[in-house]
């Protein structure tokens, strides 16, 4: 396949849209999680997501920046295991009424980060080369 | 379901764990998952850490 990268650079590399999301699904987790005022309360589950989002997160930004081939797959498995995670607490904890909308949500986006990190895995590209001005 | 969020947590975490094992397993064994020349730095165990595109 040929390289499919958006033109769009930031910092010298090139936009990661689908990473950058889930970065993004993965800080909003971690507040909500970590504040105590998320679906899973102010639990110590809901602590260990927090820091499995937040440790997800940083893994995506530095593996984008580096950039890191390693610490990329890590980020998309994470945001998996986070997401997972959330689908089933949620789903499964009486904190709130259950009508399955989070779930679902919950495991579509887990759907976009196992789809995600599959295709991170079985990429044979050399990596995009740093852009300079 | 309403269990007690601490058990549906704990739940959670091992079905979490499971998934992502299983995930990363199919990733790397299947065979349109990791390809070959990957396979090649894993052998040789020193894997470039400086590849990442996609």
């Amino acid at each position: 396949m040929p390289p499919l990268n958006l033109r769009w650079n930031v910092l010298g590399r090139p936009v990661k849209p689908v990473a950058f999301g889930l970065m993004v699904s993965m800080l909003a987790v971690c507040y909500w999680t970590a504040s105590g005022r998320g679906e899973l309360g102010p639990t110590a589950w809901a602590y260990v997501v927090a820091a499995a989002a937040l440790a997800a997160a940083a893994a995506l930004l530095v593996g984008w920046q580096r950039p890191s081939q390693r610490l990329a797959e890590y980020g998309l498995a994470g945001a998996f295991a986070v997401w997972v995670f959330r689908a089933t607490a949620v789903g499964l904890s009486d904190t709130v009424p259950f009508n399955g909308e989070s779930l679902i949500l919950s495991l579509s986006v887990a759907l976009i980060a196992a789809g995600s990190y599959t295709l991170e895995v079985a990429d044979d590209l050399p990596p995009a080369p740093r852009h300079r001005k | 379901v309403n269990l007690d969020p601490a058990l549906a947590g704990g739940i959670g975490a091992f079905l979490s764990a499971a998934a992502t094992a299983l995930l990363m397993f199919a990733a790397y064994q299947w065979p349109a998952g990791r390809n070959h020349a990957d396979d090649e730095h894993h052998h040789h165990h020193h894997r470039h850490d400086d590849d990442e595109d996609g």
